[in-house]
């Protein structure tokens, strides 16, 4: 058998008809290809090994098309919430609280620039306690620790 | 000899003092525990069942913020009971998502600091055969220190089967009394001259289901609307009514005046008599002196 030298010009012409013959066939049969594919979070599987199977059972699962199981690094508590508005409310969505700096001075116990549930915890500490020591919690300087401070720490909540 | 005696006392001093070290770390150590309990391993498809949610910790915790997902495949919510429950004050009540996702946020004056703290009890119905699985999503503790000293908690979840072989269960909610109110209030705020009527109520049998509140600004009552603690009433309420209803439907209800206004309208009201009297009085002595 001799070797034979493939010519350039005859590759090409090759590789030409080749890409010809690949996509007249494709367009002409215009093959629809459905693929069907459930995500991880909806597929009844625990993909991740943690025993725990799809959303919203699972931690890694932000939705129930999530494609990936795996769980999230634990954040620490006081990582910052989305600000959701007033703590409490009635009927049609009441209007959002302004947080003035006034409300925010005497509710926003750790000065975070925040009123949430570090400030809510802290009141808590001081309910109990004699108001020699617990003054600065009295939001309505009623010289009493009660419901009625946690309620509009509440209302203001951030 | 001496000698000897003195080398026994070092060692048995050292294992006394490093025992009462070792012992006062465990104490110290160990992050709180959030889990779930139920009643049976196994439930047959349509039993209605409690899943409780408790917490153990060694140092007191006062605020609490979770967020638990069960599988809404083989679970119906059905509600919440929180009564017993460690928690006294929620903020929003607690809430149920059709997603399959239940946010409890609340805290207490009286820091819970044991083993077995109820939190919530949460009542289900098994909808079909298959895995039933709860877990928290999100865990946040709060220590009881003045300080809002977030704990880093352990928490662990809880499988179980639903099967057509295990006991078809239900849960017993013999429940005749209704609600009581704790706090119903109208208090000013501080920050401006507004108002908010702040409210509490609790059920000691099958548990606070929901409150509902309406207003009055003149003589009808609005409609009833959904209420949480607590709620800014508006300009011109003189009245308003707090319902509580329980989860077999029992309720209470309590009706609320706000002093100032109540003040303001009558004010508002001798005066209406004042002019329509004198307009009566100026019109018939007209039409006296017309006739004269």
């Amino acid at each position: 058998m001799d070797n034979q030298k493939i010519q350039p010009k005859s590759f090409l012409i090759f590789l030409f008809l080749c890409y010809f013959l690949l996509f007249s066939s494709a367009s002409a049969q215009s093959v629809n290809i459905t693929a069907s594919v459930i995500a991880e979070c909806a597929d009844s599987v625990d993909n991740d090994g943690d025993g725990l199977i799809d959303y919203p059972v699972d931690p890694g699962c932000a939705s129930a098309t999530d494609d990936n199981e795996t769980d999230p690094v634990q954040a620490p508590a006081e990582t910052p919430v989305i600000i959701v508005g007033p703590g409490g409310g009635y009927s049609s969505p009441d209007q959002k609280p302004v947080i003035s700096p006034k409300i925010l001075k005497i509710a926003d116990f750790n000065s975070d620039g925040r009123i949430n549930i570090i400030d809510f915890s802290i009141l808590l500490f001081y309910m109990d306690k004699p108001m020699s020591i617990a003054s600065r919690y009295d939001l309505n300087n009623d010289a009493k620790i009660d419901i009625v401070d946690v309620s509009i720490l509440f209302y203001y909540w951030t | 000899m001496n000698k000897f005696k003195i080398t026994i006392l070092c060692i048995v001093t050292f294992i006394v003092l490093s025992s009462i070290w070792i012992s006062d770390v465990l104490a110290e150590g160990g992050d709180p525990n959030l889990y779930f309990k139920t009643t049976a391993e196994n439930f047959a498809p349509g039993s209605n069942f409690s899943v409780g949610v408790f917490v153990d910790s060694n140092k007191p915790i006062n605020a609490l913020r979770l967020e638990i997902g069960y599988s809404i495949q083989t679970l119906e919510f059905l509600n919440f009971n929180t009564n017993p429950s460690i928690i006294d004050f929620w903020r929003n009540d607690p809430e149920a998502f059709d997603d399959g996702i239940i946010k409890l946020e609340g805290g207490t004056a009286k820091a819970f600091e044991g083993e077995a703290g109820e939190i919530i009890q949460i009542n289900f119905r098994a909808k079909r055969e298959g895995l039933a699985q709860w877990s928290f999503r999100k865990a946040e503790l709060y220590y009881a220190d003045g300080e809002g000293t977030p704990a880093k908690s352990d928490v662990s979840p809880m499988s179980l089967t639903i099967s057509p072989s295990a006991q078809l269960t239900s849960i017993a909610q013999e429940d005749k009394q209704a609600p009581v109110f704790l706090d119903v209030k109208v208090v000013k705020d501080p920050a401006d001259n507004g108002q908010f009527a702040v409210f509490r109520a609790v059920d000691k049998e099958s548990g606070l289901k929901t409150v509902y509140m309406r207003i009055k600004k003149w003589f009808i009552w609005e409609d009833w609307q959904r209420a949480t603690n607590p709620v800014r009433l508006s300009a011109g309420v003189w009245s308003f009514q707090i319902k509580a209803i329980d989860n077999q439907g029992n309720a209470s209800k309590q009706t609320v005046y706000v002093k100032t206004e109540v003040v303001k309208k009558s004010l508002y009201f001798i005066l209406f008599l004042v002019v329509s009297a004198g307009a009566y009085y100026f019109v018939k002595s007209r039409r006296r002196r017309k006739m004269l």
